[in-house]
């Protein structure tokens, strides 16, 4: 008898210990864990505006080395990076402490920038280049509206669809001033950098492979620009010309309505709509078909470049002759832009534009383009081309295409591949 | 006692407002009651001017304690000589001097209301080439069932603005020349503003005919300006009994300064409004169109040229 309570009580004691010895491993270390460990490696980054101590924009970064390296967004810092004449930076960490900053690397394409700061034995955080399993639970840290140091638990939901390059999905709340701060996995190893939220949890994250990239750059060409913006000028030609490769390597694909071809998505990041214009008391009617790319390469306030957007509206009509439908056409191919066309100032120069007459594979076409330089960013323009097509009387294409911020050669090698999908089939 | 000479007090328009003969020299006039010629002119001087007749009908003005003196034109003199006809002014009183016979008399004008019916007609078929052109203008833009009103619409909203036009010159017509003569002024004012629009309307459609911009460019910078200091010249000689060089110089100096007021405007705002198009947007039939089809290989060759043209421009 007292054998058999032994053994019960064995047998209580070893599923005890068994159950923990299951239950310890799997359990995820907690948000104040992580929190705990990581909280020393993350800094506000603060613009200034120079001559004051008064801030122009707040974003966050970490360490990445125990010298003082920092990983941030291009965009916490593009102020001082497009202007370090009127904006300088500074860090605060954890402690409080706070000092100068140095721009040293960026990567306007990813969305990244390279920082230092002076001081040693820094608790520098991991990069892991390797993507999170989808579901995964991850930590983004950062400083959101100013409100101190917060930790963000969410969940890894792979790679963001129609975006450009590479981003996550991530279904954490971020919110502006969390911007530059680490995301990472339960091995405090970062897998991503916060970058931009649409709202209701809706957050993208800069794969970490794209800052372990800038750091080996930086670590194998220590060399820091004198300016930073033909630095931001090269990289969005970069930029013009993947965007250019991947519109024209084949041709663009055509969808056919009413005879005509009307250009479709050539890529992925490229998504369309259409909607119908039918209303009994007019006298035409129109299909709209929009096809536009996500916001380009963030440059700085309200300036995205390296965009690509284009429509193509179908008039029918059995009650206008060529005279009065002439004008209906002409509202819409006499406008400019869809919003694209703000003033020239000392960013871009005026428009200059040309037209002519042209026959598409046998459909005659009244064609105009219109461009403009960047004057602070030489050798990057504007692109708009525009058509109407003049062959039939009762219906009729107007299209247009709208180049944001690419090199004129690559703009012109784009305007080449959608002029060659109009046509007109019986 | 035998009149030797007229005294005429002037109206502005040249009218003889009252004719004093002259009986002796020298005369005095002036508002006193003993002056030969008594004016009723609160700027003239109780003793003001006395003049004395000279051989080959030419006279002596003397100016006498006045405050406001003798002029003749904008000049003002103490003492002058005028020939027979010529205009002084003393106060606010015109005055010429004539010979006891009178000047020579000009031939009997026929009267103008012989053929009042004429004016009308020609308002008339004014008013009907106006509204033509609008309402043809607004028929291109009708394009839906329930808008066909907007056709006869454009004529209601033109027209006070044309009536008012008319209005101001029959006005200063009234007031400079003594009178309106609005038939006319609305004539002129109907065709004028329809001739205008017309080129201004067809600018476009003979550019997509020739494929150039210039040409609507030209009509619209040169030939309406043109037109516009022209009827500013008719009207002038119908309100005014300015010397025709001096019409054509006022009408030309308006639309100048109207132009430069203009392109003023266009500079100050130019960094708000970019998008002025230098490129042909009408679209017509397009049988009616001169220029021969291009291939996409021409058209990129000529944007490189663009592309050149841009960057000259930003380089200077």
């Amino acid at each position: 008898m007292k054998r058999f309570f032994y053994l019960i009580a064995c047998m209580v004691l070893s599923s005890g210990m068994l159950l923990d010895a299951f239950a310890m491993p799997s359990q995820p270390p907690s948000s104040k864990v992580i929190f705990e460990r990581v909280k020393h490696s993350v800094v506000q980054i603060r613009t200034l505006l120079k001559g004051s101590q008064s801030q122009s924009s707040i974003g966050s970064g970490f360490y990445v080395s125990a010298d003082g390296l920092i990983i941030s967004n291009y965009h916490v810092v593009s102020s001082h990076a497009l202007q370090p004449e009127t904006y300088t930076m500074e860090y605060v960490d954890s402690q409080g402490a706070h000092g100068t900053l140095r721009l040293l690397a960026i990567d306007v394409l990813h969305d990244l920038a390279l920082l230092q700061r002076d001081g040693q034995h820094l608790p520098g955080l991991s990069l892991q280049s390797a993507s999170p399993a989808q579901g995964e639970t991850l930590h983004s840290l950062g400083n959101p509206n100013d409100l101190g140091l917060s930790i963000v638990t969410g969940v890894n939901n792979g790679l963001r669809e129609h975006s450009f390059y590479e981003a996550m999905h991530f279904t954490g709340a971020l919110n502006p001033g969390m911007s530059g701060g680490p995301v990472v996995n339960q091995a405090n190893e970062v897998v991503g950098i916060n970058e931009a939220t649409m709202g209701q949890s809706r957050s993208f994250l800069v794969p970490a492979k794209f800052a372990v990239e800038l750091l080996t750059h930086w670590q194998q060409h220590p060399v820091i620009p004198p300016k930073f913006r033909p630095e931001i000028a090269r990289q969005l030609k970069q930029h013009s010309a993947t965007l250019t490769k991947r519109l024209t390597s084949k041709p663009f694909p055509v969808q056919i309505d009413a005879g005509y071809a009307i250009p479709d998505t050539p890529d992925p990041y490229i998504r369309c709509w259409a909607n119908e214009f039918n209303e009994p008391k007019v006298f035409y009617q129109m299909r709209t078909y929009r096809c536009s790319g996500r916001a380009g390469v963030f440059v700085e306030d309200d300036i995205s470049l390296g965009q690509v957007s284009f429509s193509s509206q179908l008039y029918q009509t059995s009650k206008l002759d060529f005279w009065r439908f002439g004008r209906v056409l002409e509202r819409n191919y006499g406008t400019l832009g869809d919003g694209n066309f703000d003033g020239p100032d000392d960013y871009v120069s005026n428009y200059a534009c040309q037209d002519s007459m042209l026959n598409l594979q046998g459909l005659r076409a009244k064609v105009a383009l219109c461009t403009r330089a960047y004057r602070k960013l030489p050798g990057l323009y504007d692109i708009y081309l525009k058509l109407v097509t003049l062959e039939h009387q009762q219906d009729a294409l107007v299209s247009k295409l709208d180049l944001v911020g690419v090199t004129y050669e690559d703009g012109m090698h784009i305007v080449q591949a959608y002029l060659g999908v109009f046509k007109w089939k019986k | 006692m035998e009149k030797i000479a007229w005294f005429e007090i002037v109206g502005p328009h040249g009218n003889v407002l009252s004719r004093h003969p002259v009986q002796q020299w020298p005369l005095r006039v002036g508002r006193a009651y003993d002056s030969d010629v008594v004016l009723d002119d609160p700027y003239t001087a109780a003793h003001h001017l006395e003049i004395q007749g000279l051989a080959e009908g030419r006279y002596q003005l003397t100016a006498l304690s006045t405050l406001n003196g003798l002029h003749l034109g904008r000049k003002r003199a103490s003492d002058a000589c005028i020939a027979a006809g010529e205009t002084a002014r003393i106060g606010q009183t015109h005055f010429r001097l004539c010979p006891s016979d009178g000047l020579n008399l000009a031939p009997e004008r026929a009267l103008p209301a012989t053929g009042w019916w004429k004016h009308w007609l020609w308002l008339l078929l004014a008013f009907g080439c106006w509204s033509a052109e609008y309402m043809l203008v607004r028929w291109l833009d009708y394009d839906r069932a329930d808008a066909y009103h907007s056709i006869f619409l454009s004529l209601f909203e033109q027209f006070p603005t044309l009536l008012l036009w008319a209005a101001f010159w029959s006005f200063l017509g009234r007031m400079l020349t003594g009178r309106s003569a609005w038939l006319q002024q609305g004539t002129l004012a109907l065709l004028g503003d329809a001739l205008y629009e017309t080129i201004g309307d067809s600018a476009g459609y003979i550019s997509f005919i020739t494929g150039s911009h210039l040409v609507e460019s030209l009509l619209q910078s040169v030939a309406q300006p043109m037109l516009f200091a022209a009827v500013l010249y008719l009207h002038l000689r119908l309100a005014t009994h300015l010397h025709p060089r001096s019409r054509w110089l006022l009408a030309i100096g308006i639309v100048l300064g109207m132009e430069a007021f203009f392109a003023a405007k266009v500079y100050l705002l130019s960094s708000e409004n970019s998008a002025e198009t230098d490129y042909v947007t009408t679209i017509a039939p397009p049988q009616l169109t001169l220029t021969p089809p291009k291939t996409t290989a021409q058209f990129l060759r000529d944007m490189k040229k663009l592309q050149q043209k841009l960057d000259a421009k930003n380089k200077s």
